[in-house]
């Protein structure tokens, strides 16, 4: 794969010194990106002890794919349940790339201003065009090492149905189809960081992602998608002009040879021309913000922001914690969470996958609680509190690394045994921060909403929650909070991928018992099994507390 | 003298810097070629920061930068290649090996793969690494990282070397040779910047000192004119003297007494 991306690169020198970039350099930095990205070790935690093994490119690269290929059989139902083959795959198509653009923003924007290699790159003699390029082409190349995989299982069903050209030929529309769509968004946030100062753009991204949570929610409600699966194409149109903007729309029209060459031409066309405005023009402004982010200066809290700060400094309130360790430990994680923005980019898109996930099941929720059948009812209801613990599994796995300085040292020389403790209050700090709330708010809503009907599977479920969060506590978590270095997670990812997988898949089959054998019994057998729940948690508790 | 060589290796006219606070006021610097410049102050001077000015690392700053006379804004990608730079955190890709990160390093100067195998060969060398040469850097100590970075800095044979911090976790032998290898390069007509805390070290390799404190260029001469100026022998007396400290009182009794007092930690 990298040797294809590099040929490439190689073979389009041209067009990127025509975009004022050198292209000597350009495919020197590619060579090197790609070299680091291959030799980044992949883990697996066996025995107790980190054993790393190197990947062969090729079974690293199908392992890359694994996942986006998994997830993009969820697409084949919609194309081949759809009887009208153009409106099938608009459906498809939309719903793909707006994965693709969840994918885009959640995963690939901190990329862009990575400064972690300004001290090598920007004292030498590399003008900003190829400095812009070099960013843009490897994480091109990374985001379709995992959209393209995505649209697998889509292209198999279209092979099959239709023959294996009409596949190849979907392919070849999606590869400009998602250049455009990772160009507008590489884009908006470069216009963005033009305008605001770099110290603040990563806080600009991290609520351009919380506003991206938002509209894919809202896309969802509103979008083509429930008109598509009821309407023709023509009164789809009629419905909404902008369709006929969309990338989605002239992929599927020229897969239908039915693109007029203005279609034709904005796809192969706009890619090109956003590739050439964002080098020629936006790149100088570009590496300037650049260096002032890696220039080692944050900006400082603002004046009412400070006084909160101090204010909620005087109020401890530590839930429950009495151990002065893992009081500190909670604190802790409480202002690392509320403070660090690379942390909140990093859990935030865990709720947006949640939503991007939960939608679907939950799009006739109010429907059913006003008609539905008792169980499927309260199994609909239900749902969410169990998917919500995804984003305080991903705080947990995220909390240990720390982009700016590693603390390791800070446990290994203290004296006493305190570990446990620590790692108790940095847990709860961050279960109470970040599955509470939302548990809370979704409780009295349903509670409101099923006139108090669900009380009993709310207490029983949260119990079960706190249950299954202390196990993970106890399994994921046995480094210290941000006493590895952002790299060193970077390194593991693989590792965090299956033990996530794992410990989520605890969750689910808690979830699965309690929709299947609970939820329909009395509400004294709930509060029965939430007390037992409450009772492995409380061991939990103090079983981590004593973990060194 | 040649013309060449009357022009400033480096002008820093008017520059200043700020962030939510100034770190740089109007600091007017001019280098001549071949100097050898130290450059101390405190912790948060600015000393890191005029650094980073002239190695393009900041490029947002007020006033104007002349490299060899040229406008350092205007004539960016040529005026770096005449700058080699070695910054106080070793940062290196990790996952290559030394020579692998030389001859990256010398692509980017479009230099001959032969020149930087031959050079990094024998630098490296210098510097004890014979060994690790094919290593990955990931298992490296701190001191040697930094060896690698001083390495990488000079491979290209710049005309103005800055330096940050170069000593930042060598050992002594490393500390002896690169003070041998500034003397070196002052003697091959280089010019550099010699940013740094330990004061022994400056008073021995630069020509000159500047001294800069609050954003601000306290002191510029050679280091008879500052005891002269400071009515003061060592440049420790001088530096604290500028800096504002006052070296007769008992810091050191005043910090052990903190743990003297009652509930404290001793």
């Amino acid at each position: 794969m990298d040797r294809i991306f590099l040929a490439l690169v190689k073979l389009l020198s041209p067009f990127w010194t025509l975009s004022g970039a050198d292209s000597r350099q350009l495919l020197l930095i590619l060579k090197l990106k790609t070299t680091l990205s291959n030799r980044e070790p992949i883990s697996w935690r066996a025995g107790g002890s980190k054993k790393q093994y190197n990947l062969h490119p090729v079974l690293r690269s199908l392992l890359h794919m694994l996942l986006p290929a998994l997830l993009g059989l969820t697409y084949v139902p919609l194309l081949l349940i759809i009887p009208d083959k153009e409106i099938g795959l608009l459906l498809v198509t939309f719903s793909y790339f707006l994965f693709a653009a969840l994918m885009l923003v959640m995963t690939f924007s901190s990329q862009l201003t990575d400064t972690s290699d300004n001290s090598i790159l920007l004292p030498r003699p590399v003008n900003s065009r190829t400095m812009i390029l070099y960013r843009l082409l490897f994480m091109g190349y990374k985001f379709l090492t995992s959209a393209i995989p995505l649209s697998f299982a889509m292209i198999i069903a279209l092979s099959i149905r239709d023959g294996w050209l009409r596949g190849l030929h979907y392919l070849a529309l999606l590869l400009p189809g998602l250049t455009i769509l990772f160009a507008a968004v590489q884009l908006l946030l470069i216009l963005v960081l033009r305008f605001v100062s770099g110290q603040r753009f990563k806080k600009i991204v991290y609520w351009l992602q919380a506003i991206f949570i938002g509209w894919i929610y809202l896309s969802m409600q509103h979008s083509f998608m429930d008109k598509l699966e009821s309407a023709n194409l023509s009164v789809v149109l009629r419905y909404s002009r902008l369709l006929s903007w969309m990338p989605q729309y002239w992929i599927t029209e020229a897969w239908m040879h039915k693109a007029t060459w203005r279609m034709h031409l904005a796809l192969w066309g706009s890619p090109v021309i956003s590739l050439l405005f964002i080098v020629r023009v936006l790149a100088p402004k570009f590496s300037e913000r650049l260096s002032e982010m890696g220039s080692g200066f944050e900006t400082a809290a603002k004046g009412r922001t400070r006084e909160a700060r101090s204010t909620r400094a005087k109020q401890k309130h530590y839930l429950l914690l009495r151990h002065p360790a893992a009081q500190a430990g909670f604190l802790f994680a409480r202002r690392f969470a509320s403070r660090t923005t690379e942390y909140k980019m990093m859990v935030l898109p865990a709720y947006a996958y949640v939503i991007f996930t939960a939608f679907p099941l939950l799009s006739d929720i109010w429907k059913v609680i006003s008609t539905g059948e008792g169980s499927i009812k309260a199994a609909k209801c239900l749902l969410p509190v169990y998917m919500l613990m995804y984003p305080v599994t991903a705080a947990l796995m995220s909390i240990k690394a720390s982009a700016q300085y590693k603390a390791a040292w800070v446990y290994e020389t203290a004296p006493g045994s305190f570990r446990g403790h620590v790692r108790l209050g940095t847990g709860w700090a961050l279960f109470t921060r970040y599955y509470f709330p939302a548990f809370l708010a979704w409780s009295v809503v349903l509670l409101i909403a099923t006139r108090g009907a669900l009380w009993s599977n709310l207490i029983l479920m949260a119990c079960n929650c706190i249950a299954v969060y202390f196990v993970q506590v106890l399994v994921l978590f046995k480094e210290m909070p941000a006493s590895v270095s952002a790299e060193s997670l970077k390194e593991e990812k693989s590792q965090r991928f299956f033990t996530t997988i794992l410990v989520l898949a605890l969750t689910a089959l808690v979830g699965v018992l309690h929709a299947f054998l609970l939820l329909p019994l009395y509400w004294w057998v709930h509060l029965l099994v939430a007390s037992l729940s409450l009772i492995a948690a409380w061991l939990l508790w103090d079983k981590i507390a004593r973990t060194q | 003298m040649s013309e060449t060589a009357a022009v400033p290796a480096i002008e820093i006219i008017n520059v200043s810097k700020s962030y939510d606070r100034p770190v740089l006021h109007n600091i007017n610097l001019t280098i001549p070629q071949g100097q050898v410049i130290g450059y101390i102050g405190a912790n948060g001077a600015g000393k890191s920061t005029t650094v980073k000015i002239l190695t393009g690392l900041i490029t947002e700053y007020l006033g104007q930068v002349n490299i060899m006379g040229k406008d350092f804004r205007q004539h960016m990608q040529e005026q770096k290649a005449l700058i080699g730079y070695i910054p106080e955190n070793a940062m290196l890709y990790e996952m290559l090996t030394p020579m692998e990160y030389l001859h990256f390093i010398g692509g980017l100067y479009n230099m001959d793969e032969a020149v930087v195998e031959e050079r990094g060969h024998r630098m490296l060398d210098m510097f004890g690494l014979t060994e690790a040469l094919h290593q990955r850097m990931d298992g490296f100590s701190k001191g040697m990282k930094q060896k690698v970075l001083i390495t990488s800095a000079l491979l290209h044979d710049p005309q103005i070397v800055l330096m940050d911090e170069p000593l930042s976790g060598l050992d002594a032998n490393a500390v002896i040779l690169l003070k041998e290898i500034i003397g070196g390069l002052k003697k091959a007509g280089k010019t550099i910047l010699y940013c740094s805390h330990i004061m022994d070290v400056v008073e021995k390799v630069s020509d000159r000192i500047v001294l800069i404190r609050d954003g601000r260029i306290m002191a510029n001469g050679t280091m008879s004119e500052l005891r002269a100026q400071a009515g003061t022998e060592s440049l420790e007396d001088i530096f604290a003297l500028l800096t504002g400290r006052d070296r007769s009182h008992d810091h050191g009794g005043d910090f052990i007494s903190i743990f003297n007092r009652e509930g404290g930690a001793v």
